[in-house]
């Protein structure tokens, strides 16, 4: 979990205490009914996560694949509803499933007396182990405690990092599953411990031939379906389905899919199920038998990466210009008022609008973004607005931005030269309409190539945005670059070409109106 | 038609008037002259209140001006104030982002409400009477200093104030611009507008004014028609004063 978004939620927390307090408990709608009047059960999740848990298929990656999403395939079948895939921030699945969002979150969630303050768990669907990875030419370090003292990579907030602590090694956490693997090939770390299907999707041999597996793996760990608190029919209903595929062996046979069945699933089944244990019978027998247990549950793609990535990129940047866009538009009707009224308001208005932009320049967006997406909707009425995620994006970037627009527009009335505010006066005007009529014009004016410079950096700041579920453009890289990851710096590149593209022209347009202001004056 | 007494004025520790009396009749010009920081410009500000001053008062016809007031609280007070003394700045202060003719209406039709065709005829006729109707179109940034102060002049007077205050209206104009402006304002003169002209150049000012007031240090230390004072001066100070210029 990022070190910002961490800050967000103890903010957050404050902020849901507060208002869950100011508010008093009333009963949640239930997500089961809700879900069959709907037809659909919703499902969140984070492509980003990457490969064999939900991840954009290679192919068409228009659609996610993964074992998690088999799983939940099954599981809907089970409840005789319609799947729907929701793509939301692995940061931030708790909130999402906590505010109705989706109704259950399965994103290799690991099961813990931390997380099950969180939601609701149901049985576990996959118990998962740690596999170390070091350098081909390392041999110092042969177990998890040769670790000590030495530099060690993995995701943030997972067993894995606590194992790595307890053995002393010196932790670098990641948000990626890519990253950690690339840095121990450049070096910068001595050893990567991660769960095994993310090892054995992101660090095989053959695709990584300078990096060696070492030991069995080690650990152990759930994990689990969650819902939200107070979902328990929900939850009983996902648990039955649940247990029905482990006890058929249908759970088995996908685990099998996609390579990630052994020995220690058997614990998958509970004692009193131990009766009824026909599939899973069979499951094991063909694993035992050694048969090619991946069977190539993704094709090798047949198009360019171009072809089959680049209509997704191009629809995350009209994304990314739409919340622009918006935001921008949002920022400077706010902004100029702020401006207006921190120079010509009253002393209390004057000191509002000063607050309202030392406030928001103060404090970092993305935990703005967090206030108004997961925040507001625990607040009393009227306040207590439940944003979709687009509609707090804007409003998140557009009240920060008009904080900055605001002290643009401030410099550029400041810059108007004085006997203009006089002549408007003498000329009997009043101060209001000497500002509309004389000074706001000619400040926008002035103001063009410094706003269009915040433009350009807004259209890159939209990439904040996705902490709150919305797949822009950067977003999207990362879905995309983690399931197909030998064009990961194509696809990088892409991305850079597509910002560039959108943000060049408006570069050379400020450059260009700068140039005309500075020379066109007297 | 204008009458001020008591008037003083203060910046910081530096009293700029310490208590000018006057009176301007319909049709009169009146040329204020006196050394830089004699307190000319400070008077002539203090008419139309864009300076507040700390004591005194001010009347316009009907309308009085008194310590005190407030630009938001007492917005409409000012107006008909302002309505009746128009204003030419040394530095024209046209309004950039609008045309010539944007520049004559832009009072008419938005302080006054006058429908914006008939504010245009009028500006359109103005324009003509300070030679510049070829220009109507042009941004202000397109003429000429001496052309913009020809235009501040005429959205002055397209307001139609009972007297127009002009601040050395050629003080920054380059010498061969100086003449163009000065034709107008003898014009104007002759064609009885009741004008107070802060100036520099006493030709002009003994040409066209009926009475001079001379300043120094915060007073009006003499006055009287140009004749008197530019031939007879009585006190030293003036004598001083005119004696620097030649």
């Amino acid at each position: 979990m990022r070190r910002a978004a961490l800050a967000g939620w103890s903010l957050l927390a404050v902020l849901v205490v507060v208002a869950s307090i100011a508010r008093g408990q009333d009963a949640p709608r239930d997500a089961l009914d809700a879900a069959r009047a709907r037809g659909t059960l919703r499902w969140g999740a984070d492509a980003e996560g990457g490969a064999p848990y939900v991840f954009a298929d290679p192919n068409e990656p228009e659609r996610v694949v993964g074992f998690e999403q088999d799983i939940a395939q099954e599981l809907c079948k089970e409840l005789g509803l319609a799947l729907e895939f929701v793509p939301l921030n692995w940061a931030s699945i708790y909130q999402d499933v906590g505010r109705g969002a989706v109704d259950f979150g399965m994103n290799g969630l690991e099961v813990t007396d931390e997380s099950r303050k969180l939601g609701l768990f149901t049985r576990p669907y996959y118990l998962f182990s740690e596999q170390l990875v070091v350098r081909v030419t390392e041999d110092r370090i042969r177990r998890l405690e040769d670790l000590a003292g030495r530099q060690a990579g993995t995701l943030g907030g997972t067993l894995a990092e606590r194992m790595l602590r307890d053995a002393g090694a010196v932790v670098r956490t990641y948000d990626g599953q890519i990253e950690p693997y690339e840095d121990l090939e450049l070096s910068r770390i001595d050893a990567v411990l991660l769960d095994v299907p993310i090892t054995k999707y992101y660090a095989r041999h053959d695709q990584r031939p300078a990096l060696r597996w070492v030991g069995d793996p080690i650990g152990r760990g759930e994990y689990g379906i969650v819902v939200a608190p107070g979902q328990e029919r929900l939850l009983e209903a996902l648990d039955e389905a649940l247990g029905r595929m482990v006890r058929d062996g249908r759970l088995a046979s996908i685990l099998r899919r996609w390579d990630l069945w052994d020995d220690r699933q058997w614990a998958l089944v509970r004692p009193d199920e131990a009766g009824a244990l026909g599939g899973l019978f069979e499951a094991a027998r063909v694993a035992a038998q050694g048969a090619p247990t991946i069977a190539a549950p993704v094709q090798e793609p047949s198009r360019s990466w171009l072809a089959r990535h680049g209509p997704l990129l191009l629809s995350a940047a009209r994304m990314t210009i739409l919340i622009s866009v918006l935001s921008m538009a949002l920022a400077i009707g706010l902004g100029v008022p702020l401006a207006v009224a921190r120079l010509y308001a009253g002393p209390v208005v004057r000191g509002l609008a000063t607050v309202y932009v030392e406030v928001f320049r103060g404090t970092p967006v993305m935990l703005q973004l967090f206030v108004i997406y997961y925040g507001m909707p625990h607040l009393p009425p009227p306040f207590g607005l439940e944003l979709p995620p687009l509609a707090a994006a804007v409003l998140g970037l557009g009240l920060n931005y008009a904080a900055y627009e605001a002290e643009i527009y401030r410099a550029g009335l400041q810059a108007v030269p004085k006997g203009q505010f006089e002549a408007a006066l003498a000329l009997g005007m009043t101060r209001w309409q000497a500002i509309r009529r004389v000074l706001l014009p000619q400040a926008f004016r002035m103001v063009i190539p410094p706003v269009t410079n915040d433009f350009v950096a807004l259209l890159k700041d939209t990439s904040i945005v996705s902490v709150i579920a919305i797949q822009e453009l950067t977003k999207r890289f990362y879905v995309l670059g983690r399931s197909d990851v030998s064009h990961f710096v194509h696809l990088a590149a892409a991305t850079a070409v597509l910002y560039l593209l959108m943000s060049y022209p408006l570069s050379m347009w400020a450059r260009r109106m700068e140039r005309k202001l500075a020379g066109g004056e007297r | 038609m204008i009458e001020f007494s008591g008037v003083k004025k203060r910046f910081g520790d530096l009293d700029v008037l310490r208590g000018v009396d006057g009176r301007v009749e319909k049709g009169e010009v009146v040329a204020l002259i006196g050394p830089s920081g004699s307190g000319k410009s400070t008077l002539l500000r203090c008419l139309n209140y864009l300076c507040p001053f700390d004591d005194g008062k001010v009347v316009l016809g009907d309308v009085e001006l008194r310590p005190g007031l407030d630009e938001r609280r007492d917005a409409a007070h000012l107006r008909r104030a302002r309505l009746r003394a128009g204003m030419v700045f040394q530095q024209f202060n046209l309004f950039p982002h609008l045309t010539v003719l944007g520049n004559v209406i832009e009072a008419p039709v938005h302080v006054k409400g006058l429908p914006r065709a008939e504010a245009e005829q009028k500006a359109l006729r103005l324009l003509e009477r300070v030679g510049l109707l070829e220009k109507a179109d042009a941004r202000p940034a397109e003429l000429s200093g001496g052309q913009q102060q020809r235009v501040a002049i005429a959205r002055a007077l397209c307001m139609e104030p009972d007297a127009l205050l002009l601040d050395e209206p050629t003080s920054a104009l380059d010498p061969q611009l100086v003449g163009e402006v000065l034709n107008v304002l003898t014009g104007l003169a002759s064609e009885g507008q009741t004008m107070i002209i802060v100036t520099h150049e006493m030709r002009f000012a003994r040409q066209v004014a009926n009475h001079v007031w001379v300043f120094d240090q915060g007073y009006i230390v003499e006055r009287g028609t140009a004749e008197q004072v530019f031939e007879r001066p009585a006190e030293a100070r003036t004598k001083d004063f005119l004696a620097h210029l030649a």
